[in-house]
């Protein structure tokens, strides 16, 4: 038996200075053994996505990395999407930006889904005035942006989150996430689905203690061994790579963030 | 542009996409969709990639024991077609004209480790043209990012050639003359067409303890600290007259001192089954050539 799946979406998108426009649909059939994808050729009537507010997040990024900081890596882009799965038949929005601030020989990278900024305000005056590499301290805490980026690849108790669809037009419920997972993750048309934890939280633990060392930053993609960050500790500012150790207190925040299948930011404390 | 890929497990195919479209620019616009507004245009590129396809399955359709994955791309400028074999993990990157006679090479030089690496840092022989790999890293994209000129040996030459014919020295500091983009959703990148690297007079000795390198199944460049990493996929640990298979092991190095530990080439470029260049996530093929080469210990 073949699975279809077919995916309408036009997006703006400003990657460096340049902007750009896609106006695309296509079509995946997975029977057991094959998989195939092919361009539709076909339109939708879809939202234009908004250009002026794609073009004014990347103003306000550039407004906000103050020399020497250089923005390496600029991503802003705004989609509207339709999916259909067999009868099923969904909708949606997004934003994403992804960013890489360096001040060589250190490289800040962010994500986010919406057009705020405001981690990025905090981290970058520590960046501009980090000092040299440091010991980790005995705790620290992670800003929530860091926290959403480690959900996935930390073993705490997390939980996945209600929404109407995964990418085979299925209900996501809430379960806490472990085992296998139940629903279906399709990033793009054209590349297989795979299972994974949609939205995940962290249910609150501990007591954060907000006087210990901040990473405000990550200094280089998560692994499931160590991070490396940005630490703020009074005035002090400093890269470190921690070991990902057992994590004693977490706090949930409301912003999501685009890692993996998604994940909601999180204040943990290692 | 119209673009097939298939993936082929043990001769049976697993994956299948096709897609084509169009990108417009105008100033820092770019407007892409999934369709060629030029209608002969678009049937001439479709009729070009199947006709590229078929010579692609048809050069790959022997190699039962392998993965194979086909990407044919057809633009108005012509076709290019790529086929990335694995076996046991370990992959190159050919043609089909080179296509049977890579995965008999490739089967060849498998055979199992049977030892690590050794402990203490030796030369390297990059024999296979691996040596291009390492190049690709240290110059082809310092040149793509415009660093500055290091010392290079006097030997050496180093030249990308777009498909058009531009040449760039990159020794010279030249960066690549052509604008690639994998997708028509992609912004088109300074990116390396075709690598070719040359000695000319090289001196060349090979130490007697060394490490000799026949595949790598990666590299990187860092461009903020101009660091390199090559991962070494097939390789022997060679002492005297006696070779031993090694496990994979990372090699990693400034570009000032790769430039430093060059100690010598023989012989003509040799074609290197492989480069799939990734960056900004566009996965480009670079051709690659590089003579027989000798570098002192790298990390």
């Amino acid at each position: 038996m073949s699975e279809v799946y077919r995916k309408w979406g036009r997006s703006v998108r400003r990657e460096g200075e340049q902007l750009v426009l896609v106006d695309e649909a296509g079509e995946a059939i997975e029977s057991d053994a094959l998989f195939r994808t092919r361009a539709l050729g076909d339109a939708l009537d879809l939202r234009s996505p908004d250009a002026n507010a794609v073009d004014g997040a990347a103003a306000e990024i550039e407004s906000i990395v103050e020399r020497p900081l250089i923005i390496e890596r600029l991503f802003v882009s705004e989609g509207a999407v339709a999916h259909q799965f067999g009868d099923v038949g969904w909708r949606e929005n997004t934003r994403r930006v992804h960013l890489s601030i360096a001040r060589p020989p250190l490289r800040a990278i962010f994500d986010f889904a919406e057009f705020r900024f405001d981690a990025l305000r905090r981290a970058l005056p520590a960046l501009i005035r980090a000092g040299k590499e440091r010991k980790p301290p005995k705790k620290i805490r992670v800003a929530e942006h860091l926290g959403a980026a480690l959900l996935p690849l930390t073993a705490i108790a997390k939980l996945q989150s209600t929404a109407p669809h995964d990418g085979k037009g299925q209900a996501i419920r809430e379960q806490l996430a472990e085992h296998e997972p139940p629903n279906w993750f399709r990033p793009s048309y054209r590349v297989r689905p795979r299972k994974a934890w949609f939205h995940l939280r962290v249910a609150p633990f501990g007591a954060i203690d907000d006087d210990v060392p901040e990473a405000v930053a990550l200094l280089a993609p998560v692994s499931r061994r160590e991070i490396r960050v940005l630490c703020v500790d009074g005035r002090g500012a400093y890269p470190i790579t921690v070991a990902l150790r057992p994590i004693i207190a977490a706090r949930p925040a409301a912003t999501w963030y685009p890692f993996g299948a998604g994940a909601f930011g999180a204040e943990l404390m290692l | 542009m119209v673009r097939r890929e298939e993936l082929w497990v043990r001769g049976a195919l697993a994956e299948s996409r096709s897609s084509e479209g169009q990108a417009v620019t105008s100033g820092r616009k770019i407007v892409a969709r999934d369709q060629i507004d030029d209608g002969e245009l678009a049937g001439k590129l479709r009729a070009d990639c199947d006709a590229e396809v078929d010579r692609l399955r048809s050069a790959t359709e022997a190699l039962k024991g392998a993965r194979v994955r086909g990407v044919v791309t057809a633009i108005a400028a012509g076709v290019e077609s790529t086929i990335t074999i694995t076996i046991d993990g370990v992959s190159v990157v050919t043609t089909p004209e080179e296509a049977a006679g890579d995965y008999d090479a490739l089967k060849r030089l498998l055979r199992p480790p049977t030892a690590p690496p050794p402990t203490r840092p030796l030369p390297i022989v990059w024999r296979n043209g691996s040596g291009a790999v390492l190049l690709h890293e240290a110059i082809g994209h310092a040149a793509e990012h415009a660093h500055s000129g290091l010392q290079w040996p006097p030997w050496l030459r180093a030249r990308d050639v777009a498909r058009d014919g531009r040449v760039a020295n990159l020794i010279d500091g030249e960066a690549p003359a052509a604008l690639r983009r994998e997708s028509f959703r992609d912004v088109p990148l300074r990116r390396m067409t075709s690598l070719h690297f040359e000695q000319v007079r090289a001196p060349f000795d090979l130490p007697p303890e060394r490490i000799e390198v026949f595949l790598v199944s990666g590299g990187t460049y860092e461009p903020l600290s101009e660091s390199v990493s090559i991962d070494v996929a097939v390789a022997d640990h060679v002492s005297g007259k006696k070779a031993q298979r090694i496990l994979p092991f990372t090699v990693h190095g400034l570009r000032i001192h790769i430039s430093r530990a060059l100690r010598g080439a023989a012989g003509d470029p040799i074609r290197y089954p492989g480069v799939i260049c990734s960056r900004e996530g566009q996965e480009l093929y670079v051709a690659s050539h590089a003579p027989v080469m000798v570098t002192a210990a790298l990390r």
